[in-house]
């Protein structure tokens, strides 16, 4: 299993009961966020781009590693990962 | 004094929604909100037809969508899915701009102007989103550009008689208009001057920088438009435009107003042309015309002055009412509220977020 933890303004937005969700582990961040979206429908299109990118103001952490230097999306996962969706430095 | 209405004000600001609702004659209102305090809201409007209200809800960190609250804005919805273009296209949709319900013949038709300059509809109340792309496949869409404010797609206008024919402006592109449902465009910019390109080509037939334009719901042929440069009114839906901009103090602004009964009275707010965009001389007043712009006058009575605050394309608004009460927010975060069709001013909010938009109806 894999634990992700994602924003709280995120979780209240699309109704969760909880910011933390546990998931089946999958093989990469990517396919963990499209089940995921099986779970809290409409949370893929929050997160991602058209493209499939994570939007610009996000990042991602497996573990204690930023996502950005372990391949994004395709960053792999293993089983008792932990996965964090964090809003960036950013805002106004 | 107007008599006692109930009305709600939809006021999207740089920081969420707030509402207004009145406790007996206007102008007084009770605030309610910051609601989506996270998001940039760019337009909200109630829909007529089943009371939902619309917010075009822009996060910086979860990107555009147009959320829904049944409740009144207690509760919102995460808005519908579709609200992108295709993954291998050029431009990303970043920002919505304006939420048009279509009228009471097509319930469950929304359509949606976005950035970069695009519309879409939904057929089924917002749950799923399509572009309407016949109009991104105009040719002209060439030479569209960003605009100040962004390469936006800002006003949306379905005609009030004939569901099929819906107008549009976008900045930089002007206004087109569909007669067949969104199946075909015809750019509709005869008359309009483009200040901002060399002498010999500054008639474009597409690349204008429409602020704004305003239907009269009388008289649908009848429209008024507020250019980059300009003021102008159309006699015939838009096929050709007539400057009337003689006698404002500055013939640069953002939003116009139609009068919805009386065809030949319009409302624009003049702002310096250069980059202050703030109330000119810093005198601030609505202009008002009774002769479809061959004449203004000033409203500017109970408006602030000294004032280095401006409006935006969205944020100035009418109830509908009789008389027609008159909903204006500055970019400094004040509502004004006029009981008396511009006659008198009255300010109900202030220091709100930098104001995008007003909406006012029954409440």
């Amino acid at each position: 299993m894999i634990r992700l933890v994602l924003p709280r303004d995120l979780a209240a937005l699309l109704r969760l009961p909880d910011h933390e969700l546990e998931l089946p582990c999958a093989p990469t961040l990517g396919e963990l966020l499209r089940s995921a979206d099986e779970v809290a429908p409409g949370l893929l299109r929050f997160l991602c781009e058209a493209d499939g990118a994570l939007r610009p103001h996000l990042l991602a952490f497996v573990g204690e590693e930023d996502a950005r230097k372990a391949g994004g999306l395709a960053a792999p996962l293993r089983d008792g990962d932990e996965v964090w969706i964090l809003r960036a430095v950013s805002g106004g | 004094m107007a008599a006692d209405r109930s009305i709600e004000v939809l006021v999207g600001t740089a920081k969420g929604l707030f509402i207004l609702r009145s406790r007996g004659a206007l102008p007084s209102l009770s605030l309610a909100g910051p609601f989506l305090p996270d998001a940039e809201v760019t337009h909200a409007i109630r829909d007529p037809r089943d009371g939902t209200i619309l917010a075009a809800a822009n996060s910086p960190f979860y990107g555009p969508s147009v959320r829904r609250s049944r409740d009144g804005g207690q509760t919102w919805d995460a808005g519908g899915a579709g609200l992108a273009y295709a993954a291998d296209d050029p431009e990303k949709v970043t920002r919505v701009w304006h939420i048009a319900p279509g009228p009471a013949a097509t319930p469950g038709r929304i359509y949606a102007g976005v950035e970069a300059s695009g519309l879409f509809v939904s057929e089924d109340g917002g749950d799923h989103w399509s572009e309407v792309a016949s109009l991104r496949r105009h040719p002209t869409h060439a030479v569209w550009e960003a605009g100040g404010g962004g390469k936006c797609l800002h006003t949306v206008i379905v005609h009030p008689a004939d569901p099929d024919r819906v107008f549009i402006a976008c900045s930089t592109g002007g206004v087109y208009v569909s007669e067949d449902g969104g199946e075909t465009w015809e750019p509709r910019n005869r008359g309009l001057r483009a200040d901002f390109l060399p002498e010999p080509q500054r008639y474009p037939e597409a690349g204008q920088c429409v602020h704004r334009i305003a239907l009269c719901a009388r008289r649908p042929e009848r429209l008024y438009l507020q250019n980059h440069g300009g003021v102008y009114r159309s006699d015939d839906g838009g096929r050709t435009w007539i400057d009337v901009s003689l006698g404002l103090p500055s013939d640069f602004g953002f939003p116009v107003l139609a009068h919805p009964r009386h065809p030949d009275t319009a409302y624009v707010v003049p702002v310096d042309a250069e980059r202050a965009r703030a109330f000119p001389g810093g005198r601030g007043a609505v202009w008002r015309t009774d002769d479809g712009g061959q004449s203004w006058r000033p409203l500017a009575r109970g408006l602030p002055e000294p004032a280095f605050t401006g409006v935006l394309r969205g944020a100035f608004a009418h109830d509908g009412g009789e008389p027609l009460g008159l909903y204006l927010g500055t970019t400094s975060g004040s509502l004004f509220v006029s009981p008396d069709e511009g006659e008198t001013w009255h300010e109900v909010a202030r220091h709100l977020p930098r104001i995008l938009s007003v909406e006012a109806g029954p409440a």
